[in-house]
């Protein structure tokens, strides 16, 4: 969103434009002037901008308006059906839908403000009271009082508590509040301690370049954590893949790529490649020496570049493909596969070998018969799996590459293990609680209790976890709020 | 190894629901309070655990007497592995009871002070709560409401907790 000056307008009155082209301005300077009188606007405060593509031409500003609603550019898709609302200081876009008996009409719009509020308000007050209903769980008759423990076997068990699960202890009650001091994490001693500390989930990584932070959501509690000491800044980068803890992207800083882990600060710089790259994965952790960096470039070249950590250069491998279609490269062992631009799988044998002529292009996945959809590749265990959501992740489908066969085959549950997804990078773990089993984690918040949102490959909906609970069940994604900053999944790691 | 050497003296444990336990001394010792008392002859034939009932006190019998079986750590540098790793189950298998039963036994354990006991149920409690918000935390352990932090102090903890990692 970008605003200019009612003053720097005045210039432009005498501007006559009919039939001319911006290329056809005689005096540049109108044009040159004209780029620089814009001037981004990072926070929307009360202000309400309306744009209905349904109706072609209407757009409508309003400069104040009820604290909830402001903030926001609503735009109503062309068919009418979906309001996406954008915040702009959040850089957010929820999703939902126009409920079809308060459709705005042109004249509505034009006359009466109130009516675009009517789809975010009736959802909220529903909202409310479906999370009222959970949070006041009687706690039960028979209490045992931790105080009733001696103060040295309190401070035992936060001893063994560590990170999240010391806070939240912490937070539990006044005796655990006295017994354990606050930590902060990031200083040398107490990281020490975190330095065998995994959690149950990743966290959602999102970099806020207005505020100059990164943010971690925890999809299991909801909560956040907040980041601002970095050694290396994320603002401006493109995160290509992340995994194991660690970020991997080009740095604009230093001018090559690297790896970097937010949480210990640790940044390892690779060799320079002969080619940029983009669709980008790596097999472990880079202080394994089993570290495989794989990319695409982005011009036409047909290569594959792989990188051994630990080596000083690149490796260059001629392939029969496309680049600039490739997505979601997925390392299986010493074999690399991918998604080509019509979803369908690409794959390359043993990596190793010199000149590897053993790419193939396995069959299409069934989508055809689908409206338009994301497709997704990711690793889970041995396996490959893709996976298949509707635009407004109506439908979701998993599908298993079955290599003898060279074919998908659709499964209808992950088993044990989870699925996070988001635009460059997806993983597969075993889920450590039972809880998290079976699911696909999408980088979306319920909208209103701002919850991570995830679909359950048992119900078939969308849910988000309250206090341990599995609540909201939604059919779609209408209802969600997604990031525009850039995000990943990251499983934090301090070791 | 001290497996066998003093086994024909037997301690008498009662509960305070009035059920006996009788015991190798060997196996008492494994608390530092009964072990105080036999050291300070202010033992009887009969101990009365006037605080335990029976469930608690036998859960903590069959800990004692396994940890008394297995070869103590300093007894033996390069001791077998395989000891150290039936133990190392013994003590999962042993903890896989409910929150009430844990709670009495770690109350138990710190009045009989066993050391290795108190610290495994508190890991235990440690690790049940893992992934756990702090009202699901409330819950497990059964806390006392009138114990919890005011809302103020709540806000401030997780003000502070959001920002714990930088």
């Amino acid at each position: 969103m970008a605003s200019v000056k009612s003053e720097e307008l005045e210039r432009f009155k005498g501007l006559d434009m009919s039939c001319k082209r911006w290329q056809e301005v005689e005096d540049l300077a109108d044009v040159f002037m004209s780029q620089k009188m814009w001037e981004e606007l990072v926070d929307f405060k009360e202000a309400i901008f309306f744009v209905d593509i349904a109706l072609d031409h209407l757009v409508y500003y309003r400069p104040a308006i009820a604290s909830e609603l402001g903030g926001y550019i609503l735009i109503r898709d062309d068919m009418g059906k979906i309001l996406y609302s954008y915040h702009v200081k959040d850089n957010t876009i929820s999703l939902s839908s126009m409920p079809s008996l308060v459709l705005p009409t042109s004249n509505v719009l034009e006359n009466d403000h109130g009516v675009a509020k009517c789809p975010v308000e009736s959802r909220q007050e529903e909202d409310q009271i479906a999370i009222r209903s959970v949070t006041h769980n009687e706690v039960g008759l028979n209490e045992f009082n931790l105080l009733d423990l001696p103060f040295d076997i309190l401070k035992l068990i936060m001893k063994h508590c560590v990170g999240v699960e010391y806070m939240n202890f912490r937070a539990t009650c006044k005796g655990c509040h006295v017994a354990a001091p606050l930590i902060q994490w990031s200083n040398e001693a107490s990281s020490k301690r975190l330095k065998t500390y995994s959690l149950v989930s990743p966290w959602l990584l999102v970099v806020d370049k207005n505020q100059g932070i990164i943010t971690f959501t925890d999809p299991m509690s909801g909560n956040n954590y907040f980041k601002k000491n970095l050694h290396v800044s994320l603002a401006y980068e493109e995160i290509s893949c992340s995994r194991f803890g660690w970020l991997l992207f080009k740095s604009t800083e230093f001018y090559c790529l690297v790896f970097f882990n937010p949480f210990t600060n640790d940044l390892r710089k690779l060799p320079e490649a002969d080619f940029n790259l983009k669709s980008m994965c790596f097999s472990a952790p880079p202080t394994s020496p089993n570290c495989i960096v794989v990319g695409f470039p982005v011009t036409d070249e047909r290569l594959v570049l792989i990188h051994y950590v630990g080596e000083p250069s690149w490796r260059t491998l001629h392939v029969d493909v496309e680049p600039k279609s490739v997505r979601f490269p997925t390392l299986l062992g010493q074999d690399l596969y991918a998604l080509g631009g019509e979803g369908e799988l690409i794959g390359f044998k043993d990596l190793s070998i010199e000149d590897n002529s053993s790419t193939f292009v396995g069959a299409k996945a069934p989508i055809s018969c689908m409206p338009p959809t994301q497709v997704y590749l990711t690793k889970c265990d041995q396996d490959l799996l893709k996976v298949i959501v509707g635009k407004f992740g109506e439908h979701v489908a998993v599908f298993k590459w079955i290599d003898t066969k060279q074919e998908w085959e659709k499964i209808d549950s992950l088993g044990k293990h989870t699925i996070y997804i988001c635009g460059t990078t997806s993983f597969s773990i075993k889920a450590k609680m039972p809880e998290t089993e079976n699911k696909i984690y999408f980088p979306l918040l319920h909208s209103k209790n701002k919850k991570m949102v995830f679909y359950s490959l048992a119900t078939c909906k969308y849910h988000t976890f309250i206090d341990g609970n599995i609540e909201h069940h939604l059919k779609d994604i209408l209802g969600t709020t997604y990031h525009l900053f850039p995000h990943a999944w990251i499983e934090p790691s301090w070791s | 190894m001290s497996t066998s050497s003093s086994s024909s003296k037997k301690i008498v444990l009662k509960s305070a629901d009035n059920e006996t336990f009788e015991i190798d001394e060997i196996v008492a010792l494994e608390s530092q309070a009964i072990k105080n008392m036999i050291e300070d002859e202010c033992a009887d034939n009969v101990i009365p655990l006037g605080n335990i009932d029976s469930k608690t006190l036998s859960k903590i019998i069959e800990y004692c007497k396994k940890h008394a079986e297995s070869p103590k750590k300093d007894d033996n540098a390069d001791i077998d592995e395989k000891a150290v790793e039936d133990l190392k189950s013994f003590d999962a298998e042993f903890a896989k009871v409910d929150m009430p039963l844990i709670q009495d036994i770690l109350m138990a354990a710190n009045f009989l002070n066993i050391d290795n006991l108190i610290g495994l149920m508190c890991r235990t409690i440690a690790d049940r709560i893992k992934g756990k918000t702090p009202e699901e935390i409330r819950k497990i352990l059964n806390i006392n409401k009138n114990d919890l932090l005011s809302p103020e102090q709540e806000a401030k903890a997780r003000e502070e907790n959001s920002w714990a990692f930088d």
